[in-house]
């Protein structure tokens, strides 16, 4: 082994193996899924668009297209929740907080009410940055919009001491403006309800800023709650 | 340093004195030369046979690398997540299904509702009122059915104390879980209830009726329809508010 | 410039003498000086800036109201502030300083240009620089080891393309006939390095993949860079050090060829288990499962290669401060790699995925293995750029209990504290309840927390003799008159 462009060619194609085989091959088989228009499971397969399912009665495996009008999923996200999605990735939630829930019999996820069918692909597909996750200092994120209120996320943003006490997880009271009741006009009407045992006083008031709002609606556009076809053969 | 860079390179590798020699003092020559002379050799390799159970650790491993793929290699199919699971098998339909109301409330307390009430039902002082030992449990279902499906928010009193926050609603359950998580907070000895259960019809039925309510309940208003909250209700003392006030 | 070429042709390593070889190091040494501790004191300091967030984010878990208030330092950017600093502030400068030196040594020729190779080095910084404060100032992505702003990455570049082109063109420079282990690892590493990050950044921030192929580029990048980068530039340190340090040939050449194609084939495949049970196909988690235990291979060749070469040296060996560092490493790439390997299987994934065992994995890699593994390089390079001894033997031996005790009580912590997290987190009943409620675990995880900061303190205790170590020679004169003799940590040898 002594020569340069040996060596080269040889570190070139390793690499270059597990470059094709992982990321190209992913992108081929995963990189242009397409919505799906809605199916029930346990009822007649419906068209599902972007991919291949089988007929039951015939046996035959269709192409699905989605008809005009159909709901599809999953749903796009607003610009709200668009900007939300910067806050989530600025703040490192991806660092205690997962986005995937694991089949039923891997792990705990579903006894834990964290979904009620595996993540798959298509979930994602909307998802400019997609923040799966590696950690769980904190509960699975995946459907956290179906969940809790829009209040509670408030309230466990502001100080997770109010919904969950004992939590570790950091209070983001900085996205929140704790300000004077105004005099003319009253409370806010966007004032978000405190527990007095951790209000911070009479007088005042705690209003999120535009950054809670969007991260709040970030939050409450994660949701599973649909059914795609390749679910009912993931579980 | 620039003149390291400058020094002319000597072409060969024979005796470097004088390349050397205008680079340090003679007492730095002497001191890298000490450091230069107790280093040991270059590193060189040895030639040692690769030993014998190593080639079998690869037979071995190779071996159960094919037969890993092949096993859990998931059909090479895109949408193949479960790698014990075979291909095309759509989840049959089992139809209606005898369900253990208690195991499965249990379930549904446990990841939705221990959260604030607490997975012992004791609840958070002044936040989260409890639902173990608590009046408003051991009242009227369809109170109960109303708060979960609506949310509750606003000062209320339970078991004679006061409590401010407000609750999530939780509509998205369906009838079944609905009646099964509060059959089990109602019956459950654990947490010391001794109620009646709650059937899915019920819930179904307040659903009906309410389900449209996008605002959560507060206190007085279901006051105004159930009554005051007494913790002693049973089907005979009466499920409509008519019957409560008489 | 010299034609080297016909230089190489005109020498015979063989023949040379051992001393015109010395003279030849010597010039190494020489021209390595100032890109060296220009490099030594970059990462010196980004390991000790590495060190704090690393401590800000440690108490945090265990008292959640520490800088609770301040925005730049929640616990989200302290963390991948901290990560950063680590591997692009203390581990790549280490490496820009130790590989070309290395490297230059093998080849037995000087390097030229230093100019280039520190002008890169000021262009990294730079980059690290703004990078990390991007991400404190929230201009973080949210793909992980990758979460420096786009606006650094340009910089980076050039200063990788300043800096690491130079390990290749030393290898093309070469005047020794004979190509060494170590020589294999560091090309190799130079070259995979920019084409992961390169893909990574095509693929995960200028034009994001869509879905989850995201996440399937993001770990076949993030597991590489320690894969690919941190691991062969270790393994290549250490395959110089070890037999340079105790005079002993290396044990076999052929276990050298099989340690390194094998783990060349393998490594960069493993990555995909960090997405076991996640929404990816199940034959892409097979292939990283897979790829992940034939890693055994490499790692038992490595280690046969390693101990055979140390082994009966051992009195010498812990005499020396180098070999200490280094052997450590050696005994913890092993014990790391296996484990590596077991938490890839499914069934113990199931377990360790999601918990503080994987913290503790990433640790025991990162710095049971390659950070000490470094420090060990730069206990031996720095008193040969300099021409001086290290000032004191008291405060190596510190820096070496420190942290050899203090990384691993930490690795034992948080592998302890997450398996048992991952076992309670799993539990479930009869019912179909789950046995512990998510709080109940974290709460009963507390004290590990508490444990894992006082041995980030006993680390940081190390870090800080290191330091000043390190700047106590820069600045002493050496008295010519005494003659210069090593700093070893017994007396015996």
């Amino acid at each position: 082994m002594r020569s340069l462009p040996l060596i080269f060619l040889g570190v070139f194609f390793t690499l270059a193996l597990s470059w094709v085989g992982i990321v190209l091959v992913g992108h081929l088989q995963l990189g242009d899924l397409e919505p799906a228009s809605a199916v029930l499971v346990n009822q007649e397969a419906e068209p599902i668009a972007g991919v291949f399912f089988r007929d039951d009665r015939t046996g035959a495996y269709r192409m699905g297209a989605n008809q005009p009008g159909e709901p599809v999923f999953p749903i796009q996200l607003t610009g709200s929740a668009q900007r939300g999605k910067r806050i989530y990735e600025s703040m490192g939630c991806i660092y205690c907080h997962s986005q995937q829930v694991r089949r039923q019999g891997f792990g705990s996820d579903f006894e834990r009410g964290w979904g009620d069918r595996q993540s798959v692909p298509r979930d994602y597909i909307h998802h400019e940055r997609v923040m799966l996750g590696t950690m769980r200092t904190g509960p699975d994120l995946s459907n956290v919009g179906l969940r809790y209120s829009e209040l509670w996320q408030h309230q466990h943003l502001f100080n997770p001491q109010i919904t969950s006490p004992g939590s570790i997880m950091p209070r983001y009271a900085f996205l929140y403006e704790v300000r004077p009741i105004s005099e003319d006009r009253g409370p806010s009407p966007r004032a978000i309800q405190i527990p007095d045992a951790f209000h911070p006083g009479p007088g005042l008031e705690v209003v999120p800023t535009q950054r809670a709002v969007d991260l709040v609606a970030y939050l409450m556009n994660l949701r599973q709650d649909y059914d795609l076809p390749e679910i009912r053969r993931a579980e | 340093m620039s003149d390291s860079d400058k020094s002319p390179y000597p072409p060969s590798g024979e005796s470097r004195s004088t390349f050397e020699g205008h680079r340090f003092s003679d007492e730095g020559l002497q001191r890298k030369h000490a450091q230069l002379l107790r280093e040991k050799e270059e590193p060189s390799e040895g030639f040692s046979p690769m030993p014998l159970f190593l080639v079998f650790l690869i037979m071995i491993l190779s071996f159960w690398a094919g037969i890993y793929m092949v096993e859990y290699g998931g059909y090479f199919d895109a949408f193949h997540f479960d790698e014990t699971a075979t291909p095309g098998i759509l989840v049959q339909d089992t139809g209606p299904q005898e369900v253990d109301m208690l195991a499965l409330g249990r379930r549904v307390y446990s990841q939705n509702c221990a959260i604030c009430h607490g997975a012992d039902g004791s609840g958070q002082a002044g936040v989260f009122p409890p639902v173990a030992r608590a009046d408003w449990v051991q009242d009227n279902p369809e109170r109960l059915i109303k708060v979960t499906l609506a949310g509750l928010a606003g000062p209320i009193e339970v078991n004679g104390r006061p409590y401010n926050n407000a609750m999530t609603a939780f509509g998205r359950l369906s009838d079944q879980q609905i009646a099964a998580v509060l059959t089990y907070i109602r019956t459950d000895p654990a947490l010391g209830n001794n109620s009646y259960p709650v059937s899915p019809e019920l819930v179904a039925q307040v659903r009906a009726e309410w389900g449209a309510r996008r605002n959560a309940w507060t206190g007085p208003e279901l006051e105004e329809i159930h009554g005051p909250v007494t913790g002693n209700w049973s089907p005979s003392n009466g499920s409509t508010p008519e019957t409560a006030e008489e | 410039m010299s034609v080297p070429a016909s230089i190489a042709t005109a020498i015979d390593p063989r023949t040379e003498s051992p001393e015109a070889i010395r003279v030849r190091l010597s010039e190494v040494d020489t021209s390595m000086k100032v890109p060296g501790v220009f490099f030594m004191i970059s990462a010196l300091f980004w390991l000790m800036a590495g060190t704090v967030f690393a401590l800000i984010a440690a108490i945090k878990f265990h008292n959640v109201d520490f800088l609770g208030d301040s925005e730049a330092f929640t616990f989200g950017r302290v963390r991948s502030a901290h990560l950063n600093a680590m591997i692009y502030g203390w581990g790549t400068n280490v490496i820009f300083a130790v590989a070309p030196w290395i490297m230059g040594r093998l080849c037995r020729t000087r390097i030229r240009f230093t100019n280039i190779l520190v002008i890169g080095g000021v262009f990294w910084n730079i980059g690290v620089t703004i990078g990390i404060f991007g991400i404190l100032a929230g201009d973080k992505i949210g793909v992980e080891w990758l979460e420096m702003p786009a606006y650094a990455t340009p910089l980076l570049a050039i200063a990788f393309a300043c800096t690491g082109v130079w390990v290749v063109l030393l290898f093309r420079w070469r005047e020794s006939g004979h190509v060494y282990v170590s020589q294999w690892y560091f090309l190799a590493a130079f070259f995979w390095l920019p084409w992961l990050y390169t893909i990574a950044q095509i693929m995960l921030v200028f034009e994001p993949a869509r879905g989850v192929v995201q996440s399937l580029t993001n770990w076949w990048f993030a597991h590489n860079v320690l894969g690919l980068w941190l691991t062969p530039i270790a393994l290549g340190a250490a395959y110089y050090l070890i037999p340079k340090v105790l005079g002993r040939p290396i044990y076999s050449y052929y276990l050298s060829v099989i340690g390194f194609w094998s783990l060349a084939l393998f490594y960069n495949w493993a990555g995909v288990h960090h997405l076991i049970g996640g929404p990816i196909p199940a034959w892409l988690i097979s292939a990283g499962t897979v790829a992940s235990v034939m890693m055994v291979i490499p790692v038992i060749v490595v280690a046969i290669n390693h101990h055979m070469t140390v082994v009966g040296l051992h009195k010498e060996g812990w005499a020396s401060p180098t070999i200490r560092f280094v052997v450590f490493g050696a005994i913890n790439y092993t014990a790391v790699s296996l484990l590596g390997s077991a938490m890839a299987l499914r069934s113990v994934n199931e377990v360790t995925h999601f918990t503080h065992f994987t913290v503790g994995h990433a640790h025991h890699g990162v710095y049971s293995f390659f950070t000490m593994i470094m420090f060990g390089a730069v206990y031996y390079m720095m008193p040969r750029l300099l021409n001086r001894e290290w000032p004191s033997a008291m405060l190596i031996s510190l820096h070496w209990w420190a942290t050899a005790v203090g990384v691993t009580l930490m690795v034992v912590v948080l592998s302890l504290g997450g398996w048992i997290q991952g076992l309670r987190l799993n539990a479930i009943s009869d019912d179909g309840t789950v046995v512990y409620q998510f709080m109940e675990v974290m709460e009963y995880l507390n004290p590990y927390m508490v444990m894992r900061s006082l041995t980030g303190v006993l680390i940081t205790i190390g870090h800080v003799a290191f330091f000043i170590n390190f700047f106590w020679m820069l600045c002493q004169r050496p008295d010519p008159r005494t003659p210069a003799r090593p700093t070893l940590l017994t007396n015996e040898a």
